[in-house]
């Protein structure tokens, strides 16, 4: 074999060993999950010693099955379950692009209260409403579905009674 | 020839604009189009403001136009499947199943709301930015959690892969209103109605194409088993629906055939090595929703 080729070929068995074992040492994952929690240990009962952001970068440490222990860009080390981590940072609900489209169609992003978490229908699809002579029942249900809310840690209560997620283990 | 500069300066401007500098790209373009103006030339300033309407249409839609966009859809599909069923533990239960799934899906950064549909038929839908409905009837055919988070799967699916934005985007007949495109729509009344119009009858009459139902069901599955829901509900789900349907010509419409679909949710249980845990969660299923359908 020559050079090139040895050097293809362990490329080649670099990537199918990676893909095999998952995140390796020193790799960078992404939090994937709107929250996160990091353990002092890998299982749901131990401690949580910090709380994570959405798209913030982790390095792995070790994996013991679907639990990855991870250091934080402050230096916190830590577990977390594996479903609450990607290899590619989330993209998120809007980008760069997205941004210049927008400013492109002019739209007036004050024009928009739900996003601020109000009620209210926001102006243009109010006006579809009217428009459309929908009634003002079928208004208030997207407007109630709209505001429903229920706190991250309902959800983690209920994935626990369920034993989901983290909790399985 | 001072026209001829002026004009050459007003093509620098629309290069400038199109080559993407994120900021001012709105005042260049206003620039550009005061200048045609000014100088006398409407024609200009309009093809100025029809190319920048061009370049708006061809970029992706941002949050807040996609909320515009999902709210009326929703409002559509509330009062075309008999308003919302209103009962709150059963809303409240669905959520939960809903934003468990969504909490690790691959858009975890936007706010998932669900509702019942008031509705005997078997059915469910996701409009943009994150509103899905299921109908009182798909409720009823439902045995599990776990089928259930597969179906919350599949319309977080068609959320987070844009499906219904791509098909506006796409489709020139719904954007319509010549070079203006959803700009136009976001300014104009009548021309908004048209895009969610369209976007409806899409969505509501024609149904996706065969290819985005097809990746909702693989992520459906994809995101259920993340959360540690037995993926393989989901394939009993279908199986289920399939002797249900039959031929059902008018779901046919707007739907693969469930063949093709279990064999997708099959391979994309093997492909990625989703494991069969076991939690299918009947009893809470049966707990929170008896009496109430």
């Amino acid at each position: 074999m020559n050079h090139q080729g040895a050097v293809l070929a362990l490329m080649v068995s670099s990537v199918i060993a990676i893909a095999m074992t998952g995140p390796a040492f020193g790799e960078t994952l992404y939090v994937a999950a709107k929250s996160a929690q990091l353990r002092s240990g890998k299982t749901s009962l131990d401690p949580v010693v910090a709380g994570l952001k959405l798209g913030e970068p982790v390095e792995v440490v070790t994996r013991d099955n679907r639990w990855l222990q991870v250091q934080t860009a402050k230096g916190v080390k830590g577990w977390i379950y594996d479903n609450k981590v990607s290899a590619s940072k989330p993209t998120g609900g809007d980008n760069e692009l997205a941004a210049l489209g927008r400013s492109f169609r002019r739209t007036d992003a004050s024009n928009v209260t739900a996003s601020a978490g109000a009620r209210g229908l926001d102006k243009a699809s109010g006006d579809y409403a009217d428009r459309s002579g929908l009634t003002q029942q079928h208004r208030d249900a997207v407007d109630r579905m709209t505001a429903y809310k229920i706190p991250d840690d309902e959800i983690q209560t209920f994935l626990k009674s369920g034993r989901l997620g983290e909790y399985a283990e | 020839m001072q026209s001829k500069a002026r004009r050459g300066l007003i093509i620098f401007s629309l290069v400038l604009l199109s080559t993407g500098s994120l900021t001012g790209c709105q005042e260049i373009q206003r620039v550009a189009e005061d200048a045609a103006r000014r100088s006398g030339d409407p024609r200009l300033a309009n093809t100025i403001r029809g190319g920048a309407n061009l370049i708006g249409g061809l970029l992706p839609i941002g949050y807040e136009e996609e909320q515009a966009i999902g709210q009326a859809i929703a409002l559509q599909v509330v009062a075309r499947y008999g308003g919302v069923y209103d009962r709150p533990d059963l809303t409240r239960y669905v959520n939960l199943v809903g934003r468990s799934v969504a909490l690790t899906c691959d858009r975890a950064d936007i706010e998932y709301r669900f509702a019942v549909l008031n509705h005997d038929s078997i059915n469910a839908f996701a409009a943009p930015a994150g509103y899905i409905f299921l109908t009182r009837g798909l409720l009823k055919t439902i045995r599990n959690e776990a089928e259930l988070a597969a179906i919350l799967g599949h319309e977080i699916g068609h959320v987070t892969q844009k499906h219904i934005l791509d098909v506006i985007q796409r489709s020139k007949q719904i954007s319509g209103v010549a070079e203006a495109g959803l700009a136009y729509a976001n300014q104009n009344p009548d021309a908004f109605k048209q895009v969610i119009d369209g976007a409806v009858k899409k969505l509501l009459d024609e149904g996706l194409d065969q290819s985005k139902e097809l990746e909702s069901d693989r992520l459906g599955v994809i995101f259920a088993s993340r959360v540690g829901y037995d993926p393989t509900a989901y394939e009993t789900f279908l199986d289920r629906l399939r002797t249900i349907k039959g031929d059902d010509r008018a779901f046919f419409k707007t739907h693969p055939d469930f063949s093709n679909r279990i064999s997708a949710v099959q391979s994309t249980i093997r492909e990625q090595g989703l494991k069969a845990t076991g939690s299918l969660l009947a009893d809470r299923f049966s707990r929170s929703s008896s009496g109430t359908l």
